[in-house]
């Protein structure tokens, strides 16, 4: 079973773009799949991933790659975190600490350009989002992903 | 201004919100003023103008993602005196049952991943350990518990509601969704585990009291009054009741006060160093009218707790001083637990209410007086709403006095005897630092929903000469 996750805040323009990417995808009826859409990733979280084999988390990024997937190890160093929001390397970092048992971590980043106040994506964020929805039906249909 | 040095604790870390510390030294180089600077402004009260007064439910538990319930519940408070109407048994039931989930949850967030990091690591461990991962790697049982405690407080709003936070159901005249005969069930076999939790919870300070005593009973330890809800034979509530002030040998000063008429007995005066301000109860005048308000003035002011494990536990609280209030604000941590108990006591005995589950659970009204004031017990403290309407309905002045605000005097006057007690401006240690901003902890503060650091954040303080000019820095990340 996966668990596709989009977070992001859908009132600052291009931070939608993961919620938007698995809407896409919750559309397409993938069995298998369950889909999540939520603001941020809270640290009630962990326990519900503990049900799945792979969990997908889908973010909107300020830089980087136009569309990334990558796997997340549990000893990835952690960056700045908050306990209303953590990011999933330290999702998987405590889920590995607190259960024996940990899903497999993919994370897939959507680059966007502007995070004013708003409710509009920019037009190659749309062009990126068709980018992510393909990765990820590709990941999940078993194409390989790259680390 | 002393011809001294400043030292400036930017930001204050695992609190709810933003704030700075500005500690004064002298030329000696021990703190002799303290300052707890908070930032943000939010505007509520100035923007909800012209609004529809029902509105208000909706709108005001948008102020914070941790206490939303309080807000919901004061503001339909508010909204149903300005309608002159009372709210039927069952949705009474569940307000209680959301509300108190989110006590719950609120004070698990506070003591498991905010407080206890100090208690089972140490102050002076590596700040990028000492936050709710570096329990998890060295506690992962306890880590969890606090996790699913935190959980179980939000699966009541989601259960009724549908949402964890910000929740729709609780409007002027009731709730507009019930409790279902399944998710009753389902909320009730959380309990046992719960109160474990809870009880694990009590052991690790309880612990932590008898090995560090005199720090305990010395920590931000002051003379205040006491303020907080009581039912009508003095005991400890958080949904309804009235108001009772305390002083700090125990005595009532006033008791059986209805929040409605708030404004006769609690007045606030600005200060130029924040955007909060200082309360204070008026027919004492300031300052020898500042109170506390939150867990430890609760069980301070409370004569019993409602629920039996509870009131056993509150009778230990009351003993430390032999009945009279206590004072360190290290007891706060002590007094969240107790709360947490009673909490899961309570919505135990909730859900085997049978009306919980009734249909019947809204009434309609109108606007039928000008002004309303719906009062409740954050987490934090005491919770006001104060609406004056137009003939119209729409809100013409809104007034919210909020718990964290009424803390403001004693907050300041808490890290300033941290800081007399721990930091010594000749040789700043970051553990003296973690002291003072764990004297804003006890207090647990919500200054707005927003994020804050769990000790990775980096961290610079600057010791400043009276002309401004950079002594020192101590880095943290």
């Amino acid at each position: 079973m996966i668990l596709l996750v989009g977070y992001g805040n859908v009132l600052r323009c291009d931070d939608s773009a993961g919620i938007v990417t698995v809407e896409r995808i919750a559309g397409k009826r993938i069995p298998g799949v369950e889909v999540r859409a939520m603001h941020q990733l809270h640290v009630e979280l962990l326990e519900d991933l503990q049900r799945y084999e792979r969990v997908i988390f889908v973010d909107a990024a300020s830089d980087g790659e136009a569309v990334a997937l990558r796997k997340v190890n549990s000893g990835e160093k952690r960056e700045a975190a908050s306990s209303h929001h953590l990011a999933p390397e330290l999702l998987c970092s405590l889920a590995s600490k607190i259960w024996s048992q940990c899903p497999q971590i993919y994370v897939c980043t959507i680059r966007g350009s502007c995070f004013d106040f708003g409710t509009q994506l920019s037009p190659e964020v749309e062009e990126q989002i068709d980018q992510a929805v393909a990765a990820i039906e590709g990941f999940i249909s078993g194409v390989e992903c790259h680390a | 201004m002393d011809n001294g040095k400043k030292i400036v604790i930017n930001p204050v870390t695992r609190i709810e919100g933003h704030a700075k510390i500005t500690l004064q030294l002298d030329p000696q180089g021990k703190v002799n003023q303290a300052r707890f600077h908070v930032n943000e402004f939010r505007g509520f009260e100035k923007f909800c103008e012209g609004r529809v007064f029902t509105e208000m439910p909706t709108i005001t538990p948008r102020i914070c993602g941790i206490c939303p319930v309080s807000h919901a519940v004061a503001s339909a408070k508010a909204c149903e005196a300005i309608m002159k109407v009372g709210v039927l048994p069952a949705a009474e039931l569940l307000r209680r049952l959301i509300h108190l989930g989110q006590i719950i949850s609120s004070h698990a967030l506070s003591f498991f991943h905010l407080s206890s990091p100090d208690f089972l690591l140490g102050w002076d461990s590596d700040p990028a350990q000492r936050n709710i991962l570096g329990v998890a790697e060295k506690f992962p049982d306890i880590a969890k518990r606090g996790i699913r405690l935190r959980k179980f407080g939000q699966e009541i709003s989601e259960r009724i509601t549908g949402k964890k936070i910000h929740i729709l159901g609780i409007v002027a005249g009731g709730m507009s969704c019930g409790l279902q005969e399944e998710q009753r069930k389902a909320l009730a076999e959380w309990i046992p585990e719960s109160l474990e939790t809870a009880r694990i919870g009590l052991e690790i300070f309880k612990r932590y009291y008898e090995s560090h005593r005199e720090e305990v009973e010395t920590f931000a330890s002051f003379e205040t009054l006491y303020m907080g809800l009581v039912g009508e034979n003095g005991e400890h509530e958080l949904y309804d009741g009235k108001l009772r002030f305390m002083n700090g040998e125990g005595s009532i000063v006033a008791d059986q006060l209805s929040p409605e008429n708030y404004l006769d007995f609690i007045a606030e005066r600005p200060v130029e160093w924040s955007y909060l301000k200082y309360p204070y109860y008026k027919p004492l005048g300031f300052p020898q009218g500042v109170y506390r308000v939150g867990p430890l003035a609760r069980l301070n002011v409370a004569s019993k707790m409602r629920t039996p494990l509870a009131d056993q536990e509150l009778k230990k609280f009351k003993a430390i001083r032999g009945g009279k209030p206590l004072r360190s604000s290290f007891f706060y941590h002590y007094a969240r637990l107790i709360e947490i108990i009673t909490a899961v006591e309570l919505i135990g005995q909730i859900l085997n209410d049978p009306r919980v589950t009734s249909n019947e659970i809204f009434v309609k009204a109108r606007r039928n007086q000008e002004q309303g004031v719906g009062c409740s017990e954050a987490p934090r403290g005491t919770l006001f709403h104060h609406y004056w309407t137009d003939e119209g309905g729409a809100l013409a002045k809104v007034n919210l006095l909020i718990a964290t605000g009424q803390n403001n005097p004693a907050m300041n006057q808490s890290i300033l005897e941290v800081a007399k007690q721990y930091v010594d401006g000749n040789d700043l240690k970051e553990g003296a630092l973690n002291r003072v901003e764990a004297a804003i902890r006890c207090y647990d503060p919500c200054l707005s929903c927003s994020t804050h650091a769990i000790g990775s954040m980096p961290l610079s303080i600057e010791i400043l000469d009276a002309a401004g000019k950079i002594l020192n820095v101590v880095k943290r990340g």
